[in-house]
């Protein structure tokens, strides 16, 4: 488990993070939802160990996260950032080779081989192989990140637990995809024992497949908590500025959100 | 075609420019003197003759040396392009280059003064203090200030800002010497091989070595610095390490190599894309390839640069550019992959 306690950070001036807390538990998906500028990415980067100077503490079985070296802390965590920018050709195999290069230290052995396979398949990538990464469309660049960081957090060890941390990671799908995608992350974090926390914008989405909601508004947790009695809240509509409602249809929830700029 | 085919290709290749630059030149050299002449030297002690000499003193040094040399520029460059993830550095860019024309500047300007000091080798020990005090310079003003200290964007801007300072500096001097010293300066700039003796050859070779070895032990960070640094970091590479470790390498590679034998440009820029057009994408095989490929074109030009207009040689670094500039332009333009 990790347990986020009354971090806040500020970056210049700017107070961005303000005594955000938050347990995050093994095998569940955790999803941050929060508008534009509410300090999703900084946490984030917090969590993952890019932010070091907040106040507060990460604590990951009661161990604070960055007492973990670097080189141990990048085998029981994956973390796919935002807009990744590449320069050179590079082709898509070695893309995703990358994910395991936390696990050996000059050639990847065949429990390696194995998961890049895996994680392959499980994107249906396998045509994209031998492409220069440079010339893939978006949401193709977007499905071989997620081979490469599956493959890193890819858990050999059942027993213990690994973090996965997925910064937007649906933006550039369509919506099959994103479904597709959101589905796969629930059944490997199960599978994986991962604890997953990811920012995305969808909040339908968000509301189908979270196990714990947070949303951030200004740099504070406004609400943390399952997503039935997080979208009940009446801070959630005034917090994005919209008006939500849950309908329930053949015994399941949506969150529909109606558009209240025609009030 | 399959990479590993293409680096044996480009290996048979070198070792055919090796000895084409052997036997061609001034002075025709036949097989069976090349062969009396690595005979009489390794076993008999026999004295050779006028042609075997200029086989094993004058030939062979210099094509071994033409290779070596080509082959460090190449590295040099595939190392650089890597950490600075810009297809646009030469691996000279942060002062390696431009500090060793500065050094090789004072010597010519000084050469009585300074040869007093290192009666030994004056001219490359100048240049080579030259090339390492401007690389030193760039980054440690790099790392006096706190935000540019962990930025590689910043690295290379101060090292644009040193070369333009040490260039300026080799116009000074060159605008103040007299002419013979200036036009000493002009040619130091665009290379020659001609100084090769086996005593440089075997000091080229051996940091060849060396840089070919910390570059193919740095190889798989680098392959994960092309994420982006903070990516590279979360996979666990210390980045900051890697930088310096590069950056040691390059100039290991390119500031000895430019001290014996002067500038020469282009190569270590060309190369590496050159490569990549093929095919050649990772870093460890780029380093093999580039060595390879590198270290024959480096011939090749000598060889080039010696019979256009026998017997006066043209500086070596023209048809580096010269001659590879325009092919350069053509493969840029053709439909490929993974050409960028």
């Amino acid at each position: 488990m990790i347990r986020i306690e009354n971090i806040s950070l500020s970056i210049g001036q700017r107070e961005i993070l303000k005594n955000v807390s938050a347990d995050l538990h093994a095998k569940s998906v955790n999803i941050i939802i929060g508008p534009n500028g509410a300090g999703k990415s900084c946490l984030l980067d917090s969590i993952g160990g890019i932010n070091r100077n907040y106040s507060g503490e990460i604590l990951w079985n009661n161990v604070p996260v960055n007492e973990i070296k670097q080189n141990k802390r990048s085998t029981i965590q994956a973390y796919l950032t935002q807009n990744i920018q590449i320069q050179f050709p590079i082709r898509v195999r070695d893309i995703i080779s990358t994910g395991r290069f936390p696990f050996y230290d000059y050639k990847p052995n065949s429990i390696d081989e194995e998961i890049i396979l895996e994680a392959v398949e499980m994107f249906e990538i396998n045509h994209l192989l031998e492409r220069n990464y440079l010339t893939l469309s978006g949401g193709e660049k977007q499905r071989v990140q997620f081979a490469r960081i599956f493959s890193q957090a890819y858990n050999t060890e059942a027993s213990e637990e690994k973090l996965l941390i997925l910064d937007e990671p649906i933006s550039h799908l369509d919506i099959h995809f994103q479904f597709e995608f959101l589905n796969k992350l629930k059944a490997f974090t199960i599978k994986h024992n991962l604890i997953s926390i990811l920012v995305i914008h969808e909040l339908s989405l968000a509301f189908e497949f979270a196990t714990q909601l947070i949303v951030l508004d200004e740099g504070r947790t406004i609400l943390t908590g399952k997503p039935k009695d997080v979208v009940r809240d009446k801070l959630f509509d005034s917090t994005f500025k919209i008006s939500s409602t849950l309908l329930e249809m053949e015994g399941h929830d949506f969150l529909l959100i109606k558009n209240s700029m025609n009030n | 075609m399959k990479k590993n085919s293409l680096i044996i290709l480009f290996f048979l290749a070198s070792l055919l420019a090796i000895f084409l630059s052997c036997v061609v030149g001034a002075v025709h050299l036949s097989l069976a003197e090349i062969f009396n002449s690595i005979s009489k030297t390794l076993f008999s002690g026999n004295e050779l003759n006028l042609h075997e000499n200029i086989f094993i003193n004058i030939r062979f040094p210099r094509a071994l040396l033409s290779f070596v040399v080509g082959a460090s520029l190449a590295i040099g460059g595939v190392l650089m392009q890597g950490l600075f993830r810009n297809p646009l550095i030469e691996p000279g860019l942060i002062g390696t280059s431009s500090g060793a024309a500065l050094g090789a500047s004072f010597y010519f300007l000084s050469s009585n003064i300074l040869a007093a000091v290192f009666p030994y080798w004056t001219l490359p020990i100048c240049a080579f203090i030259g090339s390492l005090l401007a690389t030193l310079s760039t980054t440690g003003i790099n790392s006096s200030n706190e935000k540019s200290k962990s930025s590689t964007t910043q690295l290379l801007l101060t090292g644009i800002a040193v070369n333009a300072i040490c260039m300026s500096l080799v116009g000074i001097l060159s605008f103040f010497a007299r002419d013979p010293q200036a036009r000493s300066i002009t040619f130091w700039g665009l290379g020659s091989l001609a100084s090769a003796n086996w005593k440089i050859v075997t000091t080229c070779t051996l940091t060849l070595v060396i840089g070919c070895f910390m570059a193919i032990k740095n190889a798989k960070s680098i392959d994960a610095l092309q994420l982006g640094e903070k990516e590279a970091f979360l996979l666990g590479i210390r980045i900051k390490k890697l930088r310096i470790s590069i950056i040691v390498t390059n100039v290991i590679l390119i500031g000895i190599a430019t001290s014996f034998v002067g500038v020469i440009s282009f190569l270590g820029l060309i190369i590496p894309h050159i490569l990549r057009g093929l095919g050649i994408l990772q870093t460890k095989q780029l380093v093999l390839a580039a060595a390879l490929l590198g270290g024959t074109v480096l011939c090749l030009s000598d060889i080039v640069s010696r019979i256009i207009i026998a017997p006066t040689e043209i500086p070596i670094g023209i048809i580096t550019a010269l001659l590879g500039a325009p092919i350069f332009i053509y493969l840029i333009r053709t439909k490929n992959e993974f050409l960028a």
